[in-house]
């Protein structure tokens, strides 16, 4: 048991750092190298997007998540899921989705995955899946299970926002059915938010009965005002509201890029039919 | 061209028998806002009631009994059977026109839709004869709406006509939904579609996923006061916060049902009377979504001193401070569409005008109750009072009153008198502002709403007079705009196809319409399809030039009315069911140490015997689809037969389970699992009852047709009762997995 840390102290803390920087640089240069290092835009917006997934694994929010407060572990698992994953996409020319398509097990693996159908099932079932009470008691006390939790949270999220995001045009679902895709997890999301929020109590008891290794659980609780029934309460709210912001927020962008073809095809469409 | 089309008009009933059995979507939508009319009528004698009764202090005009049922009434009337009533008799008299339909998707939905309203209406009127009108308020809060607080029927008739209405308006989306996707003119494809049918596609699934909120409401609330059931009942484990909760989740909704079709008519008309195109199309479009989809996460903000917990505050008065965005821009794109056009100050664009003005009003106040310090400061005051009928009056009403100037000449074909109609804009703008602006100062200084009266305190009597004399120029306002009416409709100008020199395509056709609406839809090839056949030399498209043609996806399967008519009605009741088992789950909790429980009265053996009969019934159904696609009408027969017994077979389960129970003592007023337990399979074994009626009539028909010879029915129809009843097992998988098998563990 450790002595007690002030809030500074926890915020400076770097001993999650060493397990999530190697991961981390070995994607960003796995990226690097398939674009032959060139660097444009798209590659500093893949590079935020892998310091964010650093910043979810990496900092005092993955001590908070793995030992101590449902609410730090749901904005580890949002960063993830709907900002990193995000990020990687729009950080990757369409050119190199292409060639990885073409690899022969794992483009054909991918390309599975990123059916719509299959996308759609993976994001909102991981979401659903992980949040079970007690697998995710299980998860906490065990590094394994953790660190897998994270892998899926991640990939899952890729898989989720492909038919969205993605460069390459002919992966993308049509405006509409983007609407609705988003739509769709956004209820899904926020009706898991509901029932975590409205939750009896210690329904994600598991974090009372780990070890206080860090010693700031006196800290959290009395400090930060984060007793277990609104750190679960707060955990609950997370998944639910801000979630549901960036979907909305996709769904604008969605809609702006289909009023943007509108008005770029209907000149040509009629030009065409005037010629006719 | 028009002789010919007299020629071959069939023989039209005439009299009170033509409106009576007319399907036609501009006598509907006629009938809509006549309706709508005539209880604003009653509304507003309600409200002249209750600002007579406050125009003094220890005014004794009206009895505290009778004024609670006043303001209950006048609430209850003004948003089910006057705004929204007028906003979809609007949107169903012109929507099919702005798109060049010829009618509604389905016509006969569409009269049905309509006469529930006023059978609703009429049931909550008969209310007073029988032992006197509801009097909880138009949310009719728990537990004073409970049967041990409010003895009489007048909440029972409230729930039931709200029902009704309910029933009504989500038909009345479905069909809009179905008609926007499937009847549209060549070439109007959605991202040109006019704003206001738009924004009246959007409003319809807001209604899709908003009224089924309200109906699970109403019915736990009709099974607490007439089976005695505890759902709202704190003494008997109920919880009303979970009334708050269930009733805002539709409550909220239904502020921006009501202000969204408001800013269609404000997004045609402003084009229009500054004779430019609206600023920024995909902005108001794109904005509007974002408000559909946001209006389902800020119910809370009605509940903020309802003792829920600290993060909840922070959370909903956050996403409600958020949804100004996208209605702050809408505004600033309606100002840009103005600046720098040539406006002609019609009453229409001068209702609009006021509408921006009000509206902000009414918008500011509402960011004010955003922020939780100052909400409960001022709720349940005059403050709250005065930030609504900003919204609902100065701004919904307003701009209905602008979609009645603009569109009554194509309605009529007769245009109002322009000169009354300032009277009445300037009498309506004037008592208005009187009337509800010094509210605002009577909130602050403390006066509670919903009280009868109140003592003779400073300020108090005179703001009160103040708003009492604005209400009566405000009734005055209306008084001409009736006449206004009258008078036109007998001798008012000839109003002409377009009088305002407009551009969507209900404006290319006669005013009134013929009962075709169109001889000849015009081309489209852009938002302002009049705009480009007037302007050959200029049309829109030109301006827009400038890049490579590009491929153009197709725009999405075509895909059969029936079908998606009910995928419609199957997600509107998915909404339905998850409330109800939210219901359940929420007094799980309670129920795990106070028997009887599921884990004491369910047994999911014996019923998972009976689920696997239903869901044996999906698969027979797909093979009856399957001989269907193959003309074997036997085998479909046969399929259809194994179906029926099988889906009999699962209620036959039922119905032992529930004789079971009952010999146990366990039934709907034992305690809150037995309300939600018999709430919720109940009305799924209603569901099933009703998917076997269905199937049994096709299958009747189906062999009456088989004996005669004649052609076979279309698949269509058996592919849509199929979506039905796979929707009703897939309800049931999630029912019996959280009640039969998760809530027994």
């Amino acid at each position: 048991v450790g002595n007690d840390m002030s809030t500074s102290d926890l915020l400076a803390n770097t001993s999650a750092l060493p397990a999530a920087l190697l991961p981390c640089a070995l994607l960003l240069f796995a990226y690097a190298a398939a674009r032959r290092f060139c660097c444009d835009r798209r590659t500093w917006i893949f590079a935020a997007g892998v310091l964010l997934i650093l910043m979810a694994l990496g900092s005092f929010l993955e001590l908070l998540a793995d030992h101590y407060l449902l609410s730090a572990h749901m904005a580890q698992h949002l960063l993830l899921f709907l900002i990193a994953a995000p990020l990687l996409w729009m950080g990757t020319p369409a050119e190199l989705v292409r060639r990885i398509q073409r690899l022969p097990v794992i483009g054909a693996i991918g390309n599975f995955l990123l059916h719509p159908i299959v996308a759609f099932a993976l994001g909102v079932g991981m979401m659903w899946l992980w949040h079970w009470p007690r697998l995710h008691t299980l998860a906490m006390g065990h590094p394994g299970l953790h660190h897998l939790q994270h892998l899926c949270f991640l990939l899952s999220g890729i898989a989720f926002w492909g038919p969205i995001l993605s460069p390459a045009e002919e992966m993308l679902v049509q405006p509409v059915v983007a609407v609705f895709y988003l739509f769709g997890a956004c209820v899904a999301d926020t009706l898991l938010g509901i029932l975590i929020t409205f939750a009896a109590p210690g329904t994600f008891s598991g974090y009372a009965l780990l070890p206080d290794t860090l010693g700031v659980r006196d800290l959290l609780q009395s400090h930060w005002g984060l007793s277990p029934e609104t750190d679960q309460q707060a955990g609950g709210l997370l998944m639910w509201v801000p979630c549901c912001f960036v979907y909305v927020g996709a769904v604008m962008g969605v809609l702006a890029r289909f009023y943007r073809e509108e008005e770029t095809t209907s000149s040509a469409d009629a030009a065409s039919m005037n010629e006719a | 061209m028009t002789e010919k089309m007299t020629d071959v008009k069939p023989a039209v009933p005439r009299g009170l028998y033509r409106w009576v059995s007319s399907v036609d979507h501009k006598e509907i939508g006629i009938l809509y806002l006549v309706t709508a009319a005539f209880f604003f009528l009653c509304g507003g004698i309600e409200a002249m009631l209750i600002r007579i009764q406050l125009a003094s202090p220890d005014n004794t005009f009206l009895s505290p009994a009778a004024y609670n049922q006043i303001f209950t009434m006048h609430g209850t009337t003004m948003i089910f059977l006057v705004v929204m009533p007028a906003f979809i008799g609007l949107n169903i008299y012109l929507v099919p026109l702005l798109i060049g339909a010829k009618d509604m998707a389905f016509p006969r939905l569409n009269a049905l839709s309509f006469w529930l309203l006023p059978l609703g209406g009429l049931m909550l009127h008969f209310s007073f004869w029988h032992g006197g009108a509801p009097d909880a308020g138009w949310f009719s809060y728990a537990p004073l709406s409970e049967k041990p607080y409010n003895f009489y029927q007048g909440v029972d008739y409230w729930a039931l006509s709200l029902l009704c209405i309910g029933i009504g308006t989500l038909s009345g989306a479905l069909n809009l939904i179905v008609t926007v996707v499937t009847l549209r003119a060549p070439g109007l494809r959605i991202t040109r579609l006019p704003l206001f049918a738009w924004m009246g596609l959007v409003n319809s699934f807001l209604i899709l996923g908003a009224f089924p909120a309200l109906n699970v409401s109403l019915v736990s609330l009709l099974c607490d006061r007439l089976l005695g059931a505890r759902f709202f009942q704190p003494d008997g484990g109920g919880s009303a916060i979970l009334w708050q909760h269930f009733f805002w989740s539709f409550g909220h909704p239904e502020v921006y049902i009501m202000v969204l079709p408001a800013f269609g008519i404000i997004s045609e008309v402003i084009p229009v009377f500054s004779r430019k195109p609206i600023y920024g199309y995909g902005m108001v479009a794109a904005s509007t979504v974002a408000i559909a989809l946001l209006s389902y996460g800020v119910w809370a903000h009605h509940m903020f001193v309802t003792g829920l917990s600290r993060v909840e505050h922070y959370i909903f008065s956050a996403t409600s401070l958020l949804i100004a965005v996208p209605t702050g821009i809408k505004i600033f794109n309606w100002i840009a569409t103005m600046w720098g056009g040539s406006i002609r100050f019609t009453t229409a664009m001068l209702f609009a005008i006021a509408f921006l003005i009000e509206f902000t009003i009414g918008g500011l106040s509402g960011v004010m109750f955003a922020t939780v310090p100052i909400d409960w400061q001022t709720t349940d005051t005059y403050f709250v009072v005065a930030h609504f009928h900003y919204v609902l009056l100065g701004g919904s009403l307003f701009a209905l009153l602008g979609g009645v100037f603009y569109w009554f000449p194509k309605i009529t074909g007769k245009l109002l008198d322009e000169r009354l109609g300032r009277v009445h804009f300037v009498l309506t703008v004037v008592g208005f502002n009187l009337t509800f602006f010094v509210q605002h100062f009577l909130g602050l200084i403390g006066m509670p709403r919903r009280v009868y009266t109140y003592p003779a305190l400073p300020g108090y009597s005179s703001l009160n007079l103040i708003s009492t004399i604005g209400a009566f120029l405000l009734a005055a306002g209306m008084l001409v705009l009736l006449y206004d009416i009258v008078i036109s409709l007998r001798r008012g100008q000839d109003a002409g196809d377009n009088p305002w020199q407009a551009w969507t395509l209900e404006w290319a056709t006669t005013s009134p319409p013929p009962p075709h609406n169109f001889a000849q839809v015009p081309p489209i090839h852009g938002r302002r399809p009049l705009w480009d056949l007037d302007h050959q030399e200029d049309p829109d498209w030109k301006a827009e030039e400038g890049r490579p043609p590009r491929e153009m996806p197709l725009q999405g399967r075509a895909i059969s009315k029936p079908k998606l008519g009910m995928f419609l009605f199957v997600g509107s009741e998915s909404v339905f069911f998850l409330m109800l088992i939210l219901a359940f789950l929420y007094f799980h909790g309670a129920n795990a140490t106070h028997p009887p429980n599921a884990r004491t009265s369910l047994d999911p053996l014996r019923t998972g015997i009976f689920t696997i009969c239903l869901l044996a019934s999906s698969g027979t159904l797909w093979l009856a689809e399957r001989s269907a696609s193959r003309a074997s009408r036997a085998g479909m027969g046969l399929w259809l037969l194994f179906t029926i017994a099988l889906g009999a077979a699962f209620l036959i389960g039922q119905v032992l389970e529930y004789a079971g129970l009952f010999y146990h003592r366990v039934t709907i007023d034992t305690n809150t699992f037995g309300s939600t337990f018999f709430t919720l399979t109940g009305f799924h074994g209603c569901h099933v009852l009703l998917g076997l009626v269905m199937l049994s009539a096709f299958c009747g028909i189906e062999l009456f047709r088989a004996a005669g010879r004649k052609r076979p029915a279309s698949s269509t129809t058996l592919s849509a009762l199929a979506i039905y009843w796979h929707f009703v097992d897939a309800v049931w998988i999630v029912i019996y997995s959280t009640l039969y098998l998760w809530a027994t563990t």
